[in-house]
């Protein structure tokens, strides 16, 4: 008895954890347990259902969502949904949960040593005013842990970088001593050298605490180095569920295979990227049988007919899906040869020493580049390095306070530029689209800049980037990430450029998606003699995608050369810093 | 030196030290550089306003040239006058210097605080503005404070509830509240409550603090149920988006009290509310004529729509002047407001 009752107060479980929508159900029969101190990931596609997964065990569900099941917490049972006064008692010191946006995730007109005392303070009780003192030395110590140092309590969330309000957020978190800690793509919003710092940070706490953690994320890799097991969502069912090294080094299910494989790697560049057809189907638009069945090259006519359950399958795991029994072979498709030289031509883009000032600071310390024609040159940095900056002087969205910009050997200005030789396809494709106009009409609108002899049509465009033609009806709103980006690379066609800017635009975007961008990019490039200047953080899919390399730092070019070489045989210790926090 | 060593490997410019300390910890300098530069702000924007007041003096000043018919009949009236007694008149009132000339002789006794006669009734107007002045601001001053205390709590509560019947029950009043016009409310609760059920006097401001209290106080519920309608629904706008942000999310995930969740939201919700009470403001100084003039009260209101009547204008210019004044101030105190609501604002300034 008392074992058994030991057992369960040191276990965090969710039991046919069920969230139903108004279109039906999102997330179905869920169930996973996490002892304490040890760590579960769920991943999977954005619309499979794992933030309402995190939601549902935290009971923050939004309104209109409704939540059957059950979540025992260290002895805690709560009958889903629970009522208000069960999950006010649980939350906090039983289950907190940490969410994606640092930059939202604190009240903007707060000092962050204030809002890690409201924690505190809501845990400990409203104690006579003696205890101010103690707070404040407990605020700065809950600092330190996450190694922030004690100023930073007078600070408000505005005044600190992306990383430096994450590990604020995570000390608020901590601060109510929490059972279990759902962490919500913790790090997807931070940059490369901090998301290391931010999930070494995390597990490193979680078991100093003996916390059980549940880590959300899209990104595999990211999962792997921390987490103990692995739950694979789709379509808001678990698809695969076991040991994470069991799970993602010898996937069953197809759609983790296929996960895992449309990770680009970074040592090398591929000849194509694997991709996953198509799109996670929405609540209500599920087909018969197997959700993945559309999207999977395994399927049989069984798939069609009934839905998988999960079963024991090999190492630990369970796994839903009738046709794969044992590890499947992940592909590995050929490399291809990067030789590549640069021709005597004269450059179609030749910035040169651009230097550019936002109020006084310097964005841009004299940078210059060169872009041939048919090329794909990469600009890699984090966030604030001034790539993007960069990238809005080349379009003509911001003017250089001094240094040229030359395209074909003109020099560009204001009153004199080649707009539709240049096109840029920004990194969000949820604003880039207006929801109210459908999508034939943004690119007809596109297409009407055009002054090309022979302009395309709205229905070349959407063939060109991949999607049939009966889009030309749809609004934005019904259309998923991946297609919206295609919709915006459709609309930056549509002058018939001859460069391409790319500021991150398959950043926003989950793996698989991310593929099938990258391969409709290297094929627009080679159709259309396309030059490509593509800015990202991630060095492995800028070896995709990119000849060359110029690496930026603090608006300086601190490394350039052929992509291959400067990955493999990084110079400066930026270059270095930036490659090992995206091989983690 | 440009760009183009790429092929060989070649660094292009290295100009950045090989291994910089992250920058993580580099954080912004507070101090001297804050208070400067909130100086250079308050400055900025106190000129502004100096200057829309300039402006709004050269059109008041223009008031009397631009209403219709002749200056001197609205000064005679409809007697007869000789020309002699218009030539004297147009030579008291300055009419012969060029336009110019009279602005800055108007300008210059306004600004030492001789602000002219009614022609109505030949007292000083700073005479019949003091013996105005008082009711109007009590009035303004006690609607202003109605509408806040109702109104935020009601808006707060409707954000809570929103999408219940609470919430529509809200929000239909308030649409009634906003599209009923002053003076039909006035008629209203005159009815009701001084001739159906006496319990409040319907004309007159009353002697002493106490009385004059009561005696404003339909008065002053009439002025608060337009301003306090748009309060409610400003309010619970803000509240709404605020109720449903991120931080919200995670003060709750944490396990804060509702009480402080809500204080925490009201915090963040109340900055887009103080930052329309200008506009608040300049609808109330409209609605205290209607107001005033339904319930008799001798206030400025009730002066300004009789000067206007009888083309009083030195009185009209006067409080017409008095007004943008207040506003201006208000839009200023709004504005300087933001320094202390809201923190990004201070440390964005040092950009």
């Amino acid at each position: 008895m008392i074992v058994a009752e030991r057992a369960e107060r040191a276990e965090v479980r969710a039991e046919s954890l069920t969230v139903t929508g108004p279109a039906g159900d999102i997330v179905r029969d869920l169930s996973f347990s996490i002892r304490l101190g040890q760590t579960l990931g769920i991943v999977g596609e954005s619309g499979s259902g794992k933030s309402l997964t995190a939601k549902a065990v935290s009971g923050l569900l939004p309104a209109g969502l409704h939540a059957t099941g059950t979540v025992a917490i260290a002895g805690t049972d709560v009958a889903l949904p629970g009522s208000p006064q069960a999950w006010r008692k649980l939350r906090g010191a039983g289950v907190t949960l940490l969410l994606q946006d640092p930059f939202t995730s604190l009240s903007p007109v707060h000092r962050c040593g204030d809002q890690i005392a409201w924690t505190l303070q809501a845990r400990i009780g409203r104690q006579a005013k003696g205890t101010r003192k103690e707070i404040r030395a407990k605020v700065i110590q809950h600092l330190d842990e996450v190694n922030l140092p004690a100023i930073v309590a007078r600070r408000y969330p505005g005044e600190l970088s992306g990383g430096m309000r994450q590990r604020a957020a995570i000390a608020a978190a901590l601060a109510a001593s929490p059972r279990l800690l759902i962490a919500d793509e913790p790090t997807t919003a931070l940059d490369a050298s901090n998301q290391k710092d931010v999930l070494e940070l995390l597990a490193s706490l979680q078991r100093e605490h003996g916390m059980a953690m549940v880590l959300i994320s899209h990104d595999l890799g990211l999962v792997r180095g921390v987490t103990d097991e692995v739950l694979v969502m789709y379509a808001g069912l678990a698809v695969e569920q076991g040991p994470t090294a069991a799970v993602l080094s010898k996937p069953v299910h197809p759609y983790t295979a296929g996960l895992q494989a449309s990770d680009p790697p970074m040592d090398r560049r591929l000849q194509r990227l694997i991709v996953i057809p198509g799109r996670v189907p929405e609540p209500g638009r599920r087909p018969a049988g197997c959700s993945f069945a559309d999207r999977c090259s395994m399927a049989s006519a069984a798939c069609r007919r009934a839905e998988p359950r999960l079963e024991p399958a090999a190492d630990g795991r369970a796994v839903a899906c009738f046709n794969s029994r044992g590890p499947i072979a992940l592909a590995a498709p050929a490399a291809v040869d990067e030789r590549w030289q640069r021709g005597d031509d004269a450059p179609l883009l030749r910035a040169h020493h651009v230097v550019k000032s936002f109020a006084g600071q310097l964005a841009l310390h004299g940078v210059s580049i060169e872009v041939h024609n048919g090329e794909s040159v990469g600009i890699v940095g984090e966030s604030g390095s001034g790539k993007t900056t960069l990238a809005r002087c080349i379009a003509g969205l911001e003017r250089p306070d001094s240094g040229e910009i030359l395209y074909r050997g003109t020099t560009l200005t204001r009153e004199r530029r080649t707009a539709n030789q240049i096109q840029v396809v920004f990194q969000d494709p949820y604003s880039a689209l207006n929801p109210k106009m459908r999508i034939g009409a943004a690119i007809a609108e596109a297409l009407r800049t055009s002054r090309s002899e022979r302009p395309r049509t709205v229905a070349d465009l959407l063939d060109m980037v991949g999607l049939p033609a009966a889009f030309v009806r749809r609004y934005p709103s019904e259309l998923s990430g991946g297609e919206r980006q295609r919709v915006a690379i459709a609309r930056s066609l549509a002058p018939d450029p001859e460069l391409l800017i790319c500021d991150e635009s398959v950043s926003a975007l989950d793996v698989s998606v991310q593929a099938q961008i990258l391969n409709l990019l290297s094929d627009l490039r080679q159709e259309l003699g396309l030059s490509l200047l593509f800015i990202s953080h991630d060095l492995a899919v800028v070896r995709q995608i990119s000849d060359a390399i110029y690496v930026i730092q603090a608006g300086r070019i601190v490394e350039s050369g052929l992509t291959r070489d400067v990955l493999r045989a990084p110079r400066q210790g930026y270059t270095r810093r930036l490659i090992t926090a995206v091989s983690q | 030196m440009g760009g183009g060593h790429l092929p060989d490997g070649g660094l292009t410019e290295v100009t950045a030290p090989a291994d910089v300390a992250s920058p993580a910890l580099a954080m912004p300098v507070r101090g001297r550089s804050t208070a400067s530069a909130v100086a250079r702000l308050i400055a900025w924007r106190v000129t502004g306003a100096v200057v829309l007041l300039a402006v709004i003096s050269v059109l008041v000043f223009l008031l009397t040239y631009l209403s219709p018919g002749n200056i001197i009949k609205n000064i005679t009236g409809i007697r007869p006058v000789s020309p002699h007694i218009v030539a004297e008149l147009r030579a008291e009132y300055g009419l012969n210097q060029p336009l110019a000339v009279q602005y800055l002789h108007w300008l210059g006794r306004f600004v030492t605080g001789n602000f002219g006669r009614s022609i109505e009734d030949q007292t000083s107007v700073s005479q019949l503005f003091s013996e105005r002045v008082g009711v109007t601001l009590l009035l303004c001053g006690m609607a202003f404070a109605l509408a806040v205390v109702v109104s935020i709590p009601l808006g707060v509560l409707a954000a809570v509830r929103v999408g219940g019947l609470l919430d529509r029950l809200i929000s239909v009043t308030s649409v009634i509240g906003l599209s009923a016009p002053a003076f039909a409310v006035g008629l209203i609760l005159l009815y009701v409550f001084s001739y159906f059920l006496p319990i409040f006097p319907s004309s007159g401001s009353g002697q002493g603090l106490a009385d004059t209290v009561y005696h404003l106080t339909l008065p002053a519920v009439t002025l608060a149920v337009g301003v306090g309608a748009y309060i409610v629904r400003l309010t619970r706008t803000a509240m709404t988006r605020e109720l449903r942000s991120d931080y919200v999310t995670f003060a709750r995930a944490r396990g804060l009290g509702s009480q402080r969740i809500m204080w925490t939201a009201l915090r963040n919700g109340i900055i887009p509310v103080i930052t329309t009470m200008g506009l608040v403001l300049s609808f109330m100084v409209g609605s205290t004529i209607l107001v005033e003039t339904t319930f008799t009260l001798p206030g400025l209101g009730m002066l300004l729509q009789s000067s206007v009547e009888y083309k009083d204008f030195a009185v009209v210019q006067f409080l017409t002047l008095f007004f943008a004044t207040i506003i201006v101030l208000v839009m200023l105190a709004v504005d300087l407001s933001y320094l202390v609501l809201s923190p990004e604002w201070r440390w964005q300034l040092r950009r």
